[in-house]
């Protein structure tokens, strides 16, 4: 009996952690997955999708270093098999990757983020946008920390090239 | 500026205005549960496919007879607006079963809604898609998994507990247009989580138990 009531009370504090996690990280995982994939629809079924997988293993998943670096990663894996999958369907269903913000200072380095392959966006929004180190950009992403600066370095060597 | 420094407050000023809808934690909890049913039923039928493969092999090396009966179309499935998960199992299993008339194999996951097919196989799997399941089923079936009306009931009962307990009026739950919560229902919760987070944690656990979620 006592077992059972210790069990429910750890219960409970999991889905109040999960809770917290859930309201505080949603809107920021969801804005760097959007400018990943360009659709911030897809990007709310993606951290959706991402976060039911947290909350099955939020025990462990909470005990990351960095959880949201977890489910930005998870996220963005979940909207690329969503992609691929649509590459065969017709392509005026493929979002469109080129999301224009009238009010950026310069619209062109959204344009010039999307024309680089996911691999190389993933790494630059996590740097720049969520303002991960490369050490926790290389944990989340599951990649050499030598990886993460050479796609960064890349990334930014071709968006300086297509705005020159 | 550096290039670093360029893109990094470009994209940060385009982050800012992007805005999106959280299913919400309720909801989150219903799809992990959803997903636990998928993943131990799939071991069942995994076991059943052993052993049906087993008797077969025992009893007859005779080919068994496939069910071709006429699988419904998109617009029969949605003839009642709604789509049974027996439809959308059905619907999937025609369109690869259409693609392997056509000499490909493809493999439907139910859960997810997606296919594996070769990248060769693009203009017979939009046909076949667009035959057996379309984006219709695939849009109905998907928002039929969310029901943002019961998300909304759920925070605003969880709310209202709170306050009660508190005696602070956190504001008001209102919906838009779809039922689903309001930007300002959506600060109400936020209020009532921040002024009084053992309160509304301890109405949340309440409520999800009271309902048996």
């Amino acid at each position: 009996m006592k077992m059972r009531r210790k069990k429910k009370d750890s219960e409970n504090l999991t889905v109040r952690s999960f809770e917290g996690f859930y309201r505080g990280s949603w809107s920021e995982i969801h804005r760097a997955v959007s400018l990943v994939v360009g659709s911030a629809d897809l990007a709310s079924e993606a951290v959706d999708e991402a976060m039911v997988r947290a909350f099955e293993q939020w025990d462990e998943v909470s005990r990351f270093s960095n959880p949201e670096g977890w489910v930005y990663r998870v996220a963005v894996n979940w909207a690329r098999s969503w992609l691929r999958r649509l590459r065969f369907r017709s392509p005026s269903e493929v979002p469109d990757l080129a999301v224009e913000d009238p009010e950026m200072t310069d619209p062109r380095i959204l344009r010039a983020m999307q024309q680089l392959p996911l691999a190389y966006r993933e790494v630059v929004v996590a740097r720049l946008v969520l303002d991960l180190s490369e050490a926790e950009v290389a944990e989340a992403l599951g990649v050499p920390k030598g990886t993460v600066k050479s796609r960064l370095h890349r990334a930014l060597n071709s968006m300086k090239e297509d705005l020159e | 500026m550096s290039i670093e420094e360029r893109v990094a407050s470009d994209l940060k000023s385009a982050a800012s205005r992007v805005r999106g809808r959280p299913a919400g934690v309720e909801e989150i909890r219903r799809r992990a549960s959803r997903r636990r049913r998928i993943v131990q039923g799939g071991w069942i039928a995994a076991a059943l496919v052993v052993l049906a493969g087993v008797s077969v092999l025992a009893t007859s090396l005779i080919p068994q007879p496939v069910d071709l009966a006429d699988p419904p179309t998109p617009s029969e499935i949605l003839a009642d607006n709604a789509v049974t998960t027996e439809e959308w199992e059905a619907a999937g299993a025609a369109v690869v079963e259409c693609l392997s008339d056509r000499g490909q194999d493809a493999e439907f996951d139910p859960s997810e809604g997606s296919f594996s097919i070769a990248s060769t196989a693009e203009d017979a799997f939009n046909e076949c898609y667009g035959a057996h399941m379309g984006d219709s089923v695939q849009q109905r079936w998907s928002s039929q998994q969310y029901d943002p009306v019961a998300d909304f009931e759920f925070y605003r009962d969880v709310v209202e507990c709170t306050e009660s307990r508190t005696d602070v009026d956190f504001g008001e739950m209102t919906q838009d247009s779809l039922g689903f919560a309001s930007t300002e229902a959506q600060r109400t919760i936020n209020r009532a989580i921040e002024a009084a987070p053992d309160a509304y944690h301890a109405c949340l656990d309440e409520i999800v138990q009271s309902r048996g979620s």
